[in-house]
């Protein structure tokens, strides 16, 4: 049981994709510029991760080595699709403003990364919660990020205005350049945190 | 049984096509589930559009959309009426020059051909600098806007009227191009469906 819990803790602290492994920054970075949309790319991402490595655990003895890489990619990229046809359907407003990057979500490195590294070696239920923890751990990474630059940037939360009119608003939280700082400052804080806890 | 080393040709391609096959069939199915909510979420944008750039009408310019015919190009209008009358049209803008690439504007106009307000379809222009076209400051400028007195719309830096966005005159000079295209739509509209036989047209039903 402390392995479970070991396997769907490691992808929200010890191996955060965002901050500890540093994969799939450019989708992190790009749909962060509020806590909303930041949500929505978290969450697609997660339904992705479990899908996916549910059922390539579910095939990994029968997936041949030599076409692994394109076996997978269709698996993911058939969850992906799904993602952006449910999206479009039910949730119109967030699929308007995540636009490219949720079909970009099939190139995404930290989807064929748990692939390769860990569904077409492990059991369903490790599998599921590699998936879950590495999902939650990608959607708190985004979900901080984009509380920061939304709150900078815009003054608002969740696209509700919080600061009022009177703010003066930080536009290069919202620009790449923010994404870049506000990652970097979140990173070293992290660091700074884990060093204290080891000594 | 472990396959994983099995690597002749016949079972390679036997376990893809049936990952395709699988695949295929699960997406055309869900597809097919969605396709319903998804018509409705695109009309529901469309009526919030059409609601937000024309003055008030009782038609359903969805159901009355007319096409008319630009220079072999086939433009889709929507005419706004009320008790019959016609009260406004609106028709879709479309420009490459965003910051973000492709916008897409739904403008509405009077019949006189004053400008009564457009809607973004759709645009990746950067939150906070150029998304703000669709903030009512930028927007109040075009409103009221005598298109067929003065079809050029350019920004002030280029000459015109239009105050630019701060920091995002690109995308303020993409929406203006966009909007430069509308002189010749409405032009062919009111040529090809005279508002007079459109009422007349009406009166026969």
């Amino acid at each position: 049981m402390a392995h479970a819990v070991k396997e769907f803790s490691k992808g929200i602290v010890k191996e955060n994709p965002v901050f500890r492994l540093m994969l799939g920054l450019c989708p992190a970075l790009a749909t962060s510029t509020s806590a909303t949309d930041a949500i929505g790319m978290g969450l697609s991402m997660t339904f992705v991760l479990v899908s996916s490595n549910i059922v390539i655990s579910l095939i990994r003895n029968f997936i041949p080595d030599k076409i692994r890489i394109p076996a997978f990619i269709v698996v993911i990229a058939s969850f992906v699709t799904i993602v952006d046809l449910v999206l479009k359907g039910f949730m119109y407003d967030l699929h308007k403003s995540l636009g490219l990057f949720i079909p970009l979500i099939v190139v995404n490195c930290i989807i064929l990364g748990r692939a390769e590294a860990f569904a077409s070696k492990n059991g369903l239920f490790l599998s599921i919660l590699d998936g879950l923890g590495m999902g939650l751990g990608f959607t708190l990474a985004l979900l901080s990020l984009g509380i920061v630059r939304e709150l900078l940037g815009s003054g608002s939360l969740f696209k509700a205005d919080l600061l009022g009119p009177a703010y003066p608003k930080v536009i290069i939280f919202i620009l790449p350049p923010g994404a870049f700082i506000t990652i970097g400052l979140i990173m070293g804080l992290l660091n700074k945190l884990e060093n204290k806890g080891g000594k | 049984m472990n396959m994983k080393d099995n690597s002749s040709l016949l079972y390679m391609v036997l376990v893809l096509s049936l990952l395709t096959l699988v695949s295929a069939a699960g997406l055309s199915y869900i597809n097919e589930l969605v396709k319903e909510p998804i018509a409705r979420s695109e009309k529901l944008e469309r009526t919030r559009a059409l609601k937000a750039v024309l003055p008030a009408f009782d038609n359903d310019p969805l159901e009355d959309k007319q096409e008319i015919d630009l220079q072999g190009r086939t433009v889709v209008v929507y005419p706004g009426r009320k008790q019959g009358k016609l009260v406004g049209l609106a028709f879709d803008l479309s420009t490459k020059q965003g910051y973000g690439g492709e916008i897409v504007l739904l403008a509405g106009f009077l019949p006189d051909g004053t400008v009564n307000g457009y809607y973004v379809l759709a645009s990746s222009e950067t939150p906070g600098l150029g998304d703000r076209m669709k903030e009512d400051g930028f927007k109040q400028q075009f409103h009221g806007w005598d298109l067929l007195k003065n079809p050029d719309f350019k920004v002030v830096k280029d000459g015109g009227k239009i105050q630019a966005l701060t920091a995002a005159t690109i995308t303020s000079r993409a929406v203006c191009d966009a909007f430069n295209q509308a002189h010749a739509v409405f032009g062919a509209y009111m040529k090809q469906h005279p508002p007079a036989t459109a009422e007349n047209n009406q009166e026969v039903q």
